[in-house]
């Protein structure tokens, strides 16, 4: 898989660059594969991203809805990615670091 | 290549050339009138038909009626720019289209089922392309534009009435999506004309789908600007909700590219809020047009995009799971056949170059033949050639008189004294001839022969030293050698060639 890598329960989503709408698609095709496998939580580690689109942010929201809040971690926001989540008003997933 | 853009408004004209670095430059980009009209009415739309039913009265009618025939379309295009050699590619407006989708079914029986099911048209009626094929992962989804074959088939017969081949026909969406050359992003257009209004979403993981908006035509946005308002609102809510179920994914809030002729409603509030700032075209496209109106000629010029390949500029953000072809809904047999006539016209060209290029060798040649066959040469000046003629005779004569005397000339005093003065002590000559009856290199290397005679025959070998050191002799050497019987002399035979005389 490209951009999700599986630490035993937890799928771990890291996109190198920006995380837009065509990489969207890839992840969530590899997160499905990842549940199939047996992951229950879900961590996005935004080290290695630059740029975040609303694609992308819509697509973790419905991910973290999915495995529960408390299944749902997302760590390492800089610069562009936390003004983002910033204007989303969805910092708070960076609480869990 | 020439491309037209038919829209109910206007009909626009664009002439280019794709250049071997893969540069289009535009030469020509120009307006006629709309046939808009001749294309989707059912009217007379060939202007030389007589058939029995459409006689030359009905002709005139048509005419005093100023009714536009399509034919007159590429009649009139003929008039505004050149069109010998050049390759036709046409536009229609996406409202034209009786289907435009994209879905996960991959056969071509469920693509005609779902035709079929959505406009009631027969298989035999529809002619349709598959442009994109995306598979972000998944299960793959496939694009499909679908136009009744009527409108494809009243185009070519009547530019055919006017001997040209059209090469394509595609969608205006496609062609302006193409020419914004950024495959990663979303593009939504909204296309507004007089009586029609269509809504185009392109995403790279989904596809395009098209909605037609009769309630967004210039007609109706022009009504009351309150209500256009709303129902803009309402139009944008509707298309993003069917645009999220469609590409199960996608960005909130795309503007979208407003096309339309009406700038006043560019104005209408909610329709502003959303559009987005016009686009430019392509680094390699070369046209000289104001940067503020490009967005007005992408659609023209995208059709010109179809002649790139995979690896070129245009497809350099193309995400690794998207595949682009042409929009292009001619059947591949009229596709082929208007291949065929392009390179026929091409080689045609080419054969007419070759046959202006050889005639006006042939012309120069036949030229200078005549020329130099009627000069006519002066009694002087051909009695002066005579008489130089002959004198050049006698000059030559002369000059071979002059170098054979050179030849002749042996110089015995010289050699006899050299010989002389070159000769040791206690030698002798028994005789000495200087001079050849022969000519040439020959005769100089056998100048002078001379019977040395002496007791000791190392003499012989002092006496050709002392010869060969003088400048005068060349090649001198003892031929022959004996001892006189009676006295016990030794002779040598000494030959010597000629040196640097005088």
């Amino acid at each position: 898989m490209k951009y999700v890598m599986i630490d035993g329960a937890t799928a771990v989503i890291s996109v190198e660059g920006a995380f837009n709408l065509c990489r969207t698609a890839i992840v969530n095709t590899e997160l499905n594969s990842a549940y199939q496998q047996g992951c229950t939580k879900v961590a996005v580690d935004f080290f290695k991203t630059t740029s975040i689109d609303s694609s992308a942010i819509r697509d973790l929201t419905k991910t973290r809805r999915r495995v529960h809040p408390e299944n749902f971690m997302a760590r390492n926001a800089t610069n562009a990615v936390l003004a983002a989540l910033k204007a989303a008003k969805l910092d708070e997933w960076l609480k869990h670091e | 290549m020439i491309s037209l853009y038919l829209r109910p408004d206007k009909t626009q004209v664009v002439k280019g050339q794709l250049k071997k670095d893969k540069t289009l430059f535009i030469t020509a980009a120009t307006e006629i009138q709309s046939y808009w009209a001749a294309l989707t009415e059912q009217t007379n739309n060939y202007r030389k038909q007589t058939d029995e039913f459409y006689d030359e009265e009905s002709l005139l009618m048509e005419d005093e009626e100023e009714n536009l025939a399509l034919s007159d379309l590429f009649y009139e295009i003929k008039s505004v720019v050149s069109t010998t050699y050049e390759e036709f590619h046409i536009i229609l407006p996406d409202s034209l289209f009786c289907m435009i989708n994209c879905a996960e079914f991959l056969t071509e029986e469920e693509f005609m089922h779902s035709v079929r099911a959505k406009t009631n048209k027969a298989d035999e009626d529809v002619y349709y392309s598959f442009p994109l094929l995306t598979a972000p992962g998944g299960q793959p989804r496939k694009t499909f534009f679908a136009i009744e074959r009527k409108f494809v088939n009243r185009l070519i017969a009547a530019a055919k009435e006017e001997n040209i081949t059209v090469s394509s026909i595609e969608p205006a969406s496609m062609a302006f999506i193409r020419s914004c050359a950024s495959w990663q992003e979303e593009h939504f257009l909204l296309e507004i004309f007089e009586d029609q209004a269509t809504m185009v979403s392109y995403s790279p993981i989904g596809g395009i789908f098209s909605m037609n908006v009769p309630s967004l035509t210039a007609k109706q946005l022009n009504l009351d600007v309150e209500a256009a308002n709303r129902e803009i609102q309402s139009m944008f809510a509707i298309h993003d909700y069917t645009a999220e179920k469609i590409f199960s994914s996608m960005n909130v809030n795309v503007p979208f590219v407003i096309l339309t002729e009406d700038k006043k409603i560019l104005e209408i509030h909610s329709l502003k809020e959303r559009s987005v700032q016009a686009n430019i075209f392509p680094s390699f496209v070369n046209a000289d047009i104001d940067s503020k109106d490009h967005q007005e000629w992408m659609v023209p010029i995208g059709a010109f995009l179809q002649n790139y390949e995979i690896e070129d500029e245009l497809y350099a953000t193309l995400p690794p799971f998207l595949q682009i072809s042409s929009a292009n809904v001619l059947p591949q047999n009229i596709q082929m056949g208007a291949k065929f006539q392009q390179w026929k016209k091409l080689a045609k060209k080419y054969s007419k170059l070759a046959i202006a290029f050889l005639s006006v060798l042939t012309v120069l040649d036949i030229a200078g033949i005549l020329y130099f066959s009627s000069v006519t040469i002066s009694p002087k000046l051909q009695a002066d050639y005579d008489a130089a003629q002959k004198d050049i005779k006698d000059i030559d004569a002369e000059i071979k008189t002059l170098a054979a005397a050179k030849k002749e000339h042996e110089y015995p005093i010289e050699a006899f004294t050299q010989i002389v003065k070159d000769k040791p002590n206690n030698c002798g000559f028994s005789s000495i001839m200087i001079g050849s009856s022969g000519q040439g290199k020959s005769a100089d290397e056998k100048w002078i022969r001379l019977n040395a005679v002496s007791s000791d025959p190392l003499i012989f070998q002092d006496y050709v030293a002392a010869l060969s050191n003088d400048d005068i002799f060349a090649g001198v050497g003892i031929t022959k050698m004996n001892t006189e019987a009676s006295s016990g002399f030794k002779t040598a035979e000494i030959s010597i060639g000629k040196g640097k005389v005088q």
